[in-house]
């Protein structure tokens, strides 16, 4: 039979974001996988080069609404080491019971686009409900429940009061039962693991040799963790294990997150208990002096990457962002290759791709020039004018 | 991750590299920066991959120097618990560079993000072609380059639908 | 009189209105206990509880701009979905409700229980026909995966549908349930049967884990895709007549159709259809879609020989 090659995407269900396969076919396996990116390219790089240290802050949280935390601790954790600064105690714990607050809700979600995409929507529904509870913790905590402005450079923003922390004690008690359901479900529910189990292999040394970053690695036996081996905020005074599954296929990543959720519910609990006390926030000048610095997060889908370059200005004079789903891209690629098509989505979903965290970013509107904060009337204002030029459809 | 680990991975890093290294300043706890020439690059950095069994890329970044572009390679060594990384810098006129793809597979994607935002080419890599800029994006116009103001970034960005709606 | 009763009785009740509004009732039923298996309120807003939800969908529907994509085969396209409507009532025709105390269907005679199984196979080759006519790749797959999966629930469901014939000695839907009125229920007798029938009743009318023709992850919405406006408020129709052709299929079968205490009453009826589909809604909510090939090799590893099993118990063991 030849080989026929499909485009898949920029836009296609099985895709929640857009970037696009060329799949090679040979009747109903995929031989080959040719990714092409750049859809939702933003072009955040240059634009935080015009933006001060502050402002870019609130860019890179932006960068990603699922692990916007994550972003925002790479960011602050590298400017910290170019200003030369180090945050209290207090707030590096703080930062890490909101990172792991954040993996949880990013992997219940994942586990849910899991459950979808083999029509499995019933635990779609079960796994979202019970991110809700993590979303209401964070809410409490720092005000917000997607882009949480907790992180500044010198510290955080929000205390965690005792109120708080007994509050969030309760939500872990019904999270660490719920989770230990979802992995007997993972485990034992018949054809939700037929879907997964044997799917998208990725070898150990495949895993390696490509790079691949987080629990796509875990999935594959590979124990590397940033937390564990290149510490971070508080993380080298939090115990938790490196969780790794040696199958390497669909349900091995699966079982790493779930577990991973139930390590983090752990480390905050412990986090709660063990928090010194003392200021959350040190005052950091405006310019940092020159040099450079580099920043490792394990964000809830793998190793993100920081370098910030400064030349004693306000501004960085380079920023580097590289996020997880790009180092996992090579991966996906060789775990794609002699599949079945019905897999492809599972097989796609399995390395949590986050496509416009992966390819960063150029624009803001050029008509509201600097402009960041808008009343309600310009924005009324606004929407007037567009539709003027624009006709009402 | 005590000092002397760190002073160890230094003194190992000399012993391989010898007088190949310019530079060498460690940041601690677990980062060090070192500086190759680009003649050499290939050569040293596979002998410093196999001597210290690196196998991990975290990225490529790429720095526009205004008299040279800088690219840095951010290399993780599990023995030691160290980031090795590796600076090299390229003439700003014609910068390019060989390829590491066949002895860091991981490091395709990233040899292709610098090469397409700022413009530096990498011999020997299987397929350097545009990785994140549209299709419409003009040649020999590098975003990130420093002589690339904001503006033309975002006029080359909107490409033809900036036209479109000049025209409309 | 008997003419005017006649129309009536195929017109109305329990003809074509009845059975269009009961099967959109069951839809309701069906997405209320979905939604609620799931933790969701599921139809709400139309109506007491949403119960006019089914209603309100087929008429926005019938209101949308009817499309034709020009490059479709227009023959098939256009005549698929109301012969599916049609098929699916015609069908209803022959099931005996106990409407109005009658133990015999509208149209009862010896033979048309392979009429009703014929139906069941003829609305499937529709549907691959309708859709391989609207030229659309992920129509194109999802007709081919519903011709798959019919290979594979069909073979177990004849044979448990002959084993059914061989045990009640007729050919008549109406007699069949009038025999277990003196006797057992089949369920108990065939109980094997029972099981398989559910299962290739979920595979037909394309529900989880058997919903891998219209599969919203991997091909849009399958066969569905290309048509829109009238054509999917038929085909929407149609599921629902479908899901209360075929669960009655199962209740008259195995459940003693309209017969309870009492002598036949459609009381009896609906409530068995309900529970049938109370069934059918918790298997949806239980589980993940199959693969085609796992969904195939389930039935013809497992489901298949199980039919044959049923069928030799019912030549050996006859009642």
């Amino acid at each position: 039979m030849p080989i026929v090659e499909i485009p898949v995407g920029p836009q296609h269900p099985a895709l929640k974001e857009p970037i696009r396969f060329i799949f090679q076919l040979d009747g109903e396996i995929v031989v080959g996988a040719e990714p092409r990116l750049g859809y939702a390219h933003r072009g955040i790089e240059k634009l935080a080069e015009h933006r001060t240290y502050v402002q870019a802050l609130y860019l890179s949280e932006r960068i990603c609404g699922i692990c916007s935390v994550a972003h925002t601790t790479c960011y602050v954790e590298t400017a910290e080491r170019v200003f030369n600064v180090e945050a209290p105690p207090r707030a590096k714990y703080i930062r890490v019971i909101v990172s792991e607050l954040n993996r949880i809700h990013s992997h219940l979600l994942w586990l849910g686009i899991l459950a979808h995409e083999v029509g499995f929507d019933t635990l779609f529904m079960y796994t979202w409900r019970d991110r809700e509870m993590v979303l209401d913790l964070l809410e409490m905590i720092t005000g917000n429940r997607v882009l949480y402005a907790i992180n500044m450079i010198g510290g955080v923003r929000h205390d965690i009061t005792p109120e708080m922390a007994d509050k969030a004690r309760k939500v872990m008690d019904y999270l660490e039962e719920r989770t230990k359901y979802y992995k007997r479900v993972a485990e034992e529910d018949p054809v939700f693991n037929n879907r997964l189990a044997e799917v998208g292999i990725l070898s150990p040394s495949d895993a390696r040799r490509l790079c691949a970053v987080g629990p796509t690695i875990r999935g594959s036996g590979v124990k590397t963790d940033i937390r564990r081996d290149d510490p971070y905020s508080a993380y080298d005074e939090v115990p938790f294990n490196v969780i790794t599954y040696d199958e390497g296929d669909a349900l091995a990543k699966t079982l790493v997150r779930i577990d991973e959720i139930l390590e983090s519910i752990n480390m905050i609990r412990y986090a709660l208990d063990h928090m010194p006390g003392g200021e959350i926030s040190v005052r950091v000048p405006m310019r940092p002096p020159p040099g450079e610095a580099v920043g490792r997060v394990e964000a809830p889908r793998g190793e993100l990457f920081y370098y910030i370059k400064s030349d004693g200005t306000m501004r960085p004079y380079r920023f580097k962002v590289r996020t997880p789903t790009l180092a996992n891209i090579p991966a996906l690629c060789r775990m794609l290759e002699g599949i079945f098509v019905a897999d492809i989505p599972v097989v796609v979903a399995s390395i949590d791709p986050c496509i416009a965290c992966m390819d960063r970013v150029l624009l803001i509107d050029k008509s509201r020039g600097k402009k960041w904060v808008w009343t309600k009337e310009e924005l009324r204002r606004y929407s007037l004018k567009w539709y003027e030029e624009h006709g009402r459809r | 991750m005590s000092k002397s680990e760190t002073l160890s991975v230094e003194d190992a890093i000399k012993r391989i590299l010898g007088d190949h290294v310019s530079t060498l300043q460690a940041v601690p706890p677990r980062y060090i920066f070192l500086e190759l020439r680009p003649e050499n690059f290939k050569y040293d950095l596979k002998r410093l991959i196999d001597e210290l069994g690196i196998w991990h890329i975290s990225t490529i970044s790429g720095v526009d120097l205004k008299d040279s572009i800088e690219l840095i390679y951010h290399l993780w060594c599990d023995r030691y618990s160290v980031g090795i990384f590796i600076r090299v810098k390229l003439p700003r006129d014609d910068p390019k560079i060989e390829s590491i793809s066949d002895i860091l597979p991981g490091a395709v994607l990233y040899e292709r993000e610098v090469y397409d935002l700022l413009g530096v080419r990498f011999l020997g890599h299987p397929a350097l072609e545009r990785l994140l800029l549209p299709e419409d994006w003009p040649d020999g116009v590098y975003p990130l380059r420093k002589d690339v103001s904001l503006e033309e970034a975002r006029k080359f960005m909107l490409g033809k639908r900036a036209k479109r709606n000049a025209d409309s | 009189m008997s003419l005017l009763l006649d129309l009536f009785k195929s017109l109305v009740y329990p003809g074509v209105l009845f059975v269009i509004v009961f099967s959109l009732l069951l839809e309701w039923v069906d997405r209320k206990i979905y939604a609620h298996a799931q933790n969701r309120i599921g139809p709400y807003y139309v109506g007491p509880l949403g119960i006019l939800q089914p209603f309100a969908d087929i008429l926005k529907l019938l209101s949308k701009e009817d499309i034709t994509p020009p490059h479709v085969d227009k023959v098939p396209f256009l005549l698929a979905p109301p012969l599916l409507l049609y098929l699916s009532l015609v069908g209803m025709y022959m099931i005996p409700t106990g409407a109005l105390g009658e133990p015999h269907a509208i149209l009862s005679f010896e033979g048309d229980y392979l009429v009703v199984l014929t139906i069941t196979t003829l609305i499937t080759m529709f549907v691959f026909a309708g859709s391989w006519a609207s030229v659309n790749r992920f129509g194109a797959i999802g007709s081919i995966r519903a011709l798959l999966l019919m290979v594979g629930y069909e073979v177990p469901f004849f044979l448990c549908a002959a084993a059914i014939a061989l045990d009640a000695k007729t050919l008549c839907l109406s007699k069949m349930a009038e025999v277990q009125s003196t006797a057992l229920w089949f369920i108990v007798l065939q109980p094997l049967g029972f099981i398989v029938s559910i299962l290739s009743l979920q595979a037909e009318l394309e529900r989880i884990p058997f919903d891998i023709p219209e599969a919203e992850t991997e091909i849009v919405a399958g066969w569905l895709t290309e048509f829109t406006g009238k054509k999917l408020a038929m085909i929407r129709l149609t599921s629902d007549i479908e899901l209360f052709l075929l669960s009655s299929l199962v209740v008259t079968l195995y459940l003693g159709g309209p017969w309870g205490p009492g002598g036949p009453s459609i009381l009896w009826f609906l409530l068995k259809v309900l529970g049938v589909v109370l069934l059918s809604s918790v298997l949806r909510a239980l589980l993940a879609r199959y693969r085609i090939d796992q969904a195939i090799g389930f039935f013809w590893k497992l489901v298949v020989p199980l039919s044959f099993l049923q069928v030799a118990l019912a030549l050996f063991m006859p009642l």
